[in-house]
């Protein structure tokens, strides 16, 4: 009897305590994986940083600064605050967010704190400062169920400063001054003494031969790396487990010589960031393995991957090609993988998108060629020509296998500003170019990725300048620069060719100032029978015309005799004989217009 | 009370052996207020003057009971038991246990509240006056002083972590007959479940004072209390240092000095009477929380508001007892919000910008037990509890649902030696995911016991002191493990031994059953 009534008060129990909290979990205790993208260049992505974005939850917020003043510290943003903005994000037409690294980062390292997520200390952990596992599914739930899909950032390169190099073997992190020594006392040509170096245990320069130990008589061979051990802020030996092992970083300190090309792969990232020897198989199935469990787990849709540059070709053809074939296994397609290799140069950039790599790359060569020097300096136009002469050389013209099903070129992730460069406006104070430039970008062949605060006209410069908690906005939707994006996302969204349409560039010039051509770019897309004519004048001091002070006209690729209207402004141009079309632009203005019979009002 | 982490941090309950994030995550800061305590036996049992009931282990010697006397150690007792002089009491558990792996034994629970078996050393004195005036007035002195943690024998520390548990005054029929008042500082509580170690509804510890009132040919005790706590921690008490206006040291400024009120009101009512041999109680109780609104600053030079806070408490209690077979049994129901569902002692958020506990809700259903029939008897205790934090987020950790039951059988062996068996099971689930697997955090823990042991005072469950021989095998599940940091052995142990030798005590003690 005492069995059967312990049985029965075991059951109640089990049964009582199954029933109540289930309910809540019942939408995230598992994620179904699909996919939720049909051509990634229907996409308009919106990067955001978790911690600036939205602060849905108060009880996260844990060692977060108030202050304005303080943009390196944690300010409290977090995964309820995506869910409860999410309307935000639909008005104004995003698509795709881009989110900052969820796992585990080292919490704080010298006043800084690791809000940005590229401090990794724990692969498999999530950062709790933005919120849990279960929150996460949700949110991403929320916006599969809204059309919008959400990006990974992740890093492969580095880990944050998880150790030290202990130079000097005395067992805890030091820095100090060393040199100056006398070379020999009893020979007057000999120098007076040695030179004096700054010596930072945290973050040494690079040594080709790998940090050496330094004592007052000199090297005595590789510096032993040592944890740290500081639960309290997670600074701790990282995990998986196999990141505890000496070898399987490269241990040469950090990068000194950007042009060198040693250092930049093999190098600590400045800031002691850990570089990860990604040459070692082991470590490459680590990689995959995680990163796409946190696919699997979350259904995500693609990964942003920070450093590539940093990473060694032959670790991106092993990474991608498995993550993908893992994926699919799954049933997860269209999965898009893009890399930052911020200062590569074109082709270095476009070399991780030749086959068997990565999905597409930031343009970085876009950013300074367009943007800030002809939309904020005002430079020749005909610099996009040789840009785009650049890019059908530099970056891969086939799609990857199991990838998006888009040639690399095609499929550039293009952008006016991000997290790593002073905003459009810190450079550029002046709006209007800002939306001459936006609207090249929603309108160019390639995928649309906007900054978060970009829509609030937001101006910080370098980073964490720009890095501004976006509530300071109030989340306004009626600003100009709001209304102006949700108003371009709208019209590309209605316009297939100017998603997928064949990109040719009609007018560009090397003319500036008075010119009667000076500002102007103008190109025409063309998909399955849809044509769009778009002409932006990126000059701000008069009207521009697609035509040469000598007469010469713009030849575009619709037929003689049709009716072009600006979805803009209404207006209508017919095209000529010859397909010749002469078009007047604003200063900064922009004009995208579309057959008549294609015009949807 | 009734929170994770007061659980946790509770004095007598080895808080270091619950899961780190089950603390970590928990919604209370301070010391808890459920100290180690007898059991509550019911009402007509622990006035029955059942010989083998241990409450006199001080034999009574004969004394002038009209006056005060400051020397009498003991009177006679009065008609209804009282005695005038100076008392001694205590409760008291010590243990010494190995794991079978080369240390030390310890608990191996996941839940607040869980069965006692391989629980942590504690004891408490009391030290008590008692007088009786004229007019049958009387008149009650307490003090209790409460050790926890590691003895002396065991960590070679000459220091001990000691907690001055009550210290009140009470008079009885003052002003009208059947009236008592008290004064001072006082553990508050009533009814326990004893194989859980949980006061499942008034647990409660404050500065201040209350009455009792008796009606009804005593079958209806009305009591009150309201008190105050302000626990020296910032989310209460904030102390900053400032230049004086003259001189070299600093000057101490109190920035926020905002006490915790709680009001308790308490009806039971015997409807066949309190010192009746087969009876039943009915009881309603209720609490009523106010945080006052406070100022404090931040680390970064601002201040910050700490809103006005409050809370409740709603429950209930039937029971019913039968003194032939030491029989009795306890139904409990609790409902919380707000300040309610967090230990007055404790801090409600450990982290994070929430700063009103609006959204917590907690719910206890309790449930105790006791039969004995001639060789044999059967303790009961088991528990339900919902709790759910303050913060916004429905996905917590420290949002779950969890439960124990405990049955524990005996037989006596001859008059004074018996064996239990102790088998119980303890689960819980939080409203969370398991970032590196997926799964739903949640875990259950098995425990089977033996435990010989030899009562001088003879057979009864409640007789004391008890020497025991204790082995426990307590089976973590995989969930359960889970629970705990990869680097903590625990997660990767399904099966925990304690077994050891120990003593457990309690007489003449006062502070329970209030």
């Amino acid at each position: 009897m005492v069995v059967r009534q312990h049985q029965l008060r075991l059951l109640i129990a089990v049964l009582a305590v199954a029933a109540c909290v289930d309910g809540e979990l019942a939408d995230v205790r598992t994620q179904p994986i699909a996919t939720h993208v049909d051509d990634w260049r229907d996409e308009v992505i919106y990067q955001l940083l978790t911690d600036r974005f939205a602060n849905g939850d108060p009880g996260n917020d844990h060692r977060v600064d108030p202050s304005p003043a303080t943009l390196a510290r944690y300010k409290g943003g977090d995964y309820q605050g995506i869910i409860d903005n999410v309307d935000y994000l639909e008005e104004l037409g995003v698509t795709a967010i881009w989110i900052s690294p969820i796992v585990l980062n080292v919490d704080a390292d010298a006043g800084f704190d690791g809000y940005h997520g590229y401090w990794q200390v724990d692969l498999e952990r999530l950062n709790p400062h933005f919120g849990d596992l279960a929150t996460l599914r949700q949110m991403i739930q929320v916006c599969h169920s809204r059309n919008i899909k959400v990006i990974l950032d992740i890093v492969t390169n580095h880990l944050g400063q998880v150790f030290y190099y202990d130079i000097n073997r005395n067992g805890r992190p030091d820095e100090w001054l060393s040199g100056g020594y006398p070379t020999n006392p009893g020979d007057p040509q000999a120098p007076a003494g040695t030179p004096v170096t700054r010596i930072t245990e945290y973050d040494p320069d690079w040594d080709p031969r790998g940090v050496q130990s330094v004592t007052s008589l000199g090297e005595s061979g590789p510096a032993p790396i040592r944890f740290f051990d500081m639960p309290e802020i997670f600074r701790v030996p990282p995990r998986p487990a196999i990141f505890q092992r000496f070898e399987v970083y490269n241990r040469r300190g950090k990068v000194v010589d950007w042009n060198v090309r040693e250092q930049v792969v093999l190098g600590d990232f400045p800031g002691g960031l850990k570089d990860i020897d990604t040459t070692r198989q082991d470590i490459r199935d680590e990689m995959v393995r995680i990163f796409s469990d946190w696919v699997l787990k979350l259904d995500l849709d693609g990964f942003r991957i920070d450093t590539i540059k940093h990473v060694e070709h032959e670790f991106w053809e092993d990474f991608a090609r498995r993550v993908r074939e893992r994926l699919a296994a799954a049933g997860k397609n269209n999965f898009l993988m893009f890399g930052e290799s911020f200062g590569g140069g074109d082709a270095l950039d476009g070399s991780y998108t030749m086959p068997g790599q990565l999905d597409s790359v930031f343009y970085f060569t876009q950013k300074y060629v367009v943007y800030r020097d002809i939309f904020g300096a005002g430079g020749a136009t005909s610099a996009i020509d040789r840009l785009l002469a650049d890019r059908a050389v530099n970056y891969g013209s086939t799609p990857q296998d199991l990838g998006i099903g888009i040639p690399p070129q095609e499929a550039l992730v293009n952008f006016v500003d991000n997290h790593d460069v002073p905003r459009f406006l810190w450079e550029t104070p002046d709006r209007r170019k800002l939306h001459a430039a936006l609207a090249y970008l929603f309108t160019q062949q390639g995928i649309p990725c906007i900054y978060y605060g970009t829509e609030q006209d937001f101006a910080g410069g370098n980073d964490p300048g720009n890095r501004e908690p976006l509530w300071e906005s109030g989340y306004r939707r009626d600003g100009e620069t709001f209304r102006w994006i949700a108003r371009l996302t709208r019209v590309r969204r209605e316009y297939a060719a100017l998603r997928r349409g064949d990109f040719t560039l009609r007018w560009t010039t090397d003319r500036t100032g008075d010119a009667v051509d000076a500002g102007i770019i103008a190109f025409d897309r063309v998909y399955e029978g849809q044509y769009a004519l778009v002409v932006i004048n990126a000059q701000g001091d008069h009207t521009s015309e697609t035509r040469s002070p000598e007469g010469e006209a713009m030849m575009v690729g619709a037929t003689a005799g049709t009716v072009l209207v600006d979805v803009l402004s209404g207006d209508r141009f017919t095209v000529g004989a010859g397909g010749e079309l002469t078009i007047s632009v604003e200063a900064l203005g922009s004009r995208i217009l579309v057959p008549e019979d294609q015009f949807q009002g | 009370m009734g929170s994770v982490a007061a659980h946790a941090q509770s004095p007598e309950q080895d808080a270091s052996d619950a899961p780190e994030w089950y603390e970590r995550e928990g919604s209370d800061e301070g010391w808890a207020s459920p100290t180690e305590r007898p059991p509550s036996p019911p009402p007509s049992a622990a006035e029955d003057d059942d010989a083998s009931e241990p409450r006199l282990a001080v034999t009574p010697a004969p004394s002038d009971t009209s006056a005060p006397s400051v020397a009498a150690a003991d009177v006679a007792p009065d008609d209804d038991g009282f005695r005038s002089g100076f008392f001694f009491g205590s409760y008291g558990r010590v243990s010494a246990a190995s794991n079978l792996r080369g240390g030390l034994g310890r608990n191996a629970n996941i839940t607040a509240f869980h069965p006692r078996i391989d629980e942590d050393l504690y004891f408490e004195i009391e030290l008590r006056r008692q007088d009786q005036f004229s007019e049958n007035v009387r008149s009650i002195v307490v003090a209790t002083v409460a050790f926890g943690g590691e003895f002396f024998h065991l960590n070679g520390d000459f220091n001990e972590n000691v907690a001055v548990r009550n210290l009140y005054a009470e008079v009885q029929n003052a002003l009208v007959s059947n009236l008592s008042l008290w004064a001072g500082s006082r553990m508050w509580r009533g009814d326990d479940i004893y194989l859980l170690n949980f006061w499942p509804l008034d647990n409660i510890n404050m500065i201040g004072g209350g009455l009792d009132y008796r009606a009804l040919d005593e079958k209806l005790d009305l009591r009150l209390a309201v008190g105050l706590a302000r626990p020296d921690d910032p989310f209460h008490r904030q102390v900053t240092g400032v230049v004086a206006n003259s001189g070299f040291l600093p000057h101490d400024v109190v920035i926020l000095d905002r006490p915790r009120i709680t009001a308790a009101a308490k009806a039971t009512f015997f409807p066949f009477g309190r010192r009746v041999r087969t009876g039943a109680k009915v009881l309603v109780y209720g609490e009523g929380h106010f945080l006052p609104r406070g100022e404090r600053e931040l680390e970064f030079g601002l201040r910050e508001i700490m809103p006005y806070d409050s809370g409740m408490v709603l429950g209930g209690q039937i029971g019913g007892w039968q003194v032939s077979n030491r029989a009795f049994v306890n139904l409990f129901f609790r409902h919380a919000r707000g300040l309610g569902a967090y230990n007055p002692l404790g801090v409600p958020f450990r982290t994070g910008g929430v700063q009103t506990t609006e959204r917590a809700r907690e719910t206890i259903v309790g449930l105790s037990g006791n039969y004995e029939l001639g060789a044999f008897g059967l303790q009961l205790g088991a528990y339900y509890r919902y709790f759910r934090d303050a913060d916004p987020n429905i996905f917590d950790r420290s949002a779950l649902a969890e439960g124990a039951v405990n049955v524990r059988p005996h037989v006596w062996i001859g008059e004074r030696a018996g064996l239990s068996l102790d088998l119980a099971y303890q689960a819980l689930q939080a409203s969370a995911l398991d970032e590196r697997t997926g799964r739903v955090v949640r875990g259950g823990v098995t425990k089977i016991g033996f435990i010989p042991f030899y009562s001088p005072f003879g057979r009864g469950t409640f007789t004391r002191p008890h020497l025991r021989l204790i082995y426990s095998m307590s089976i973590r599940d995989q969930g359960a493990q889970a629970l705990y940091p990869t680097e903590d052995p625990r997660s990767r142990t399904a099966v925990e031994h304690f077994l050891g030798v120990g003593a457990e005590w309690w007489f003449d003690s006062t502070s329970y059953g209030f």
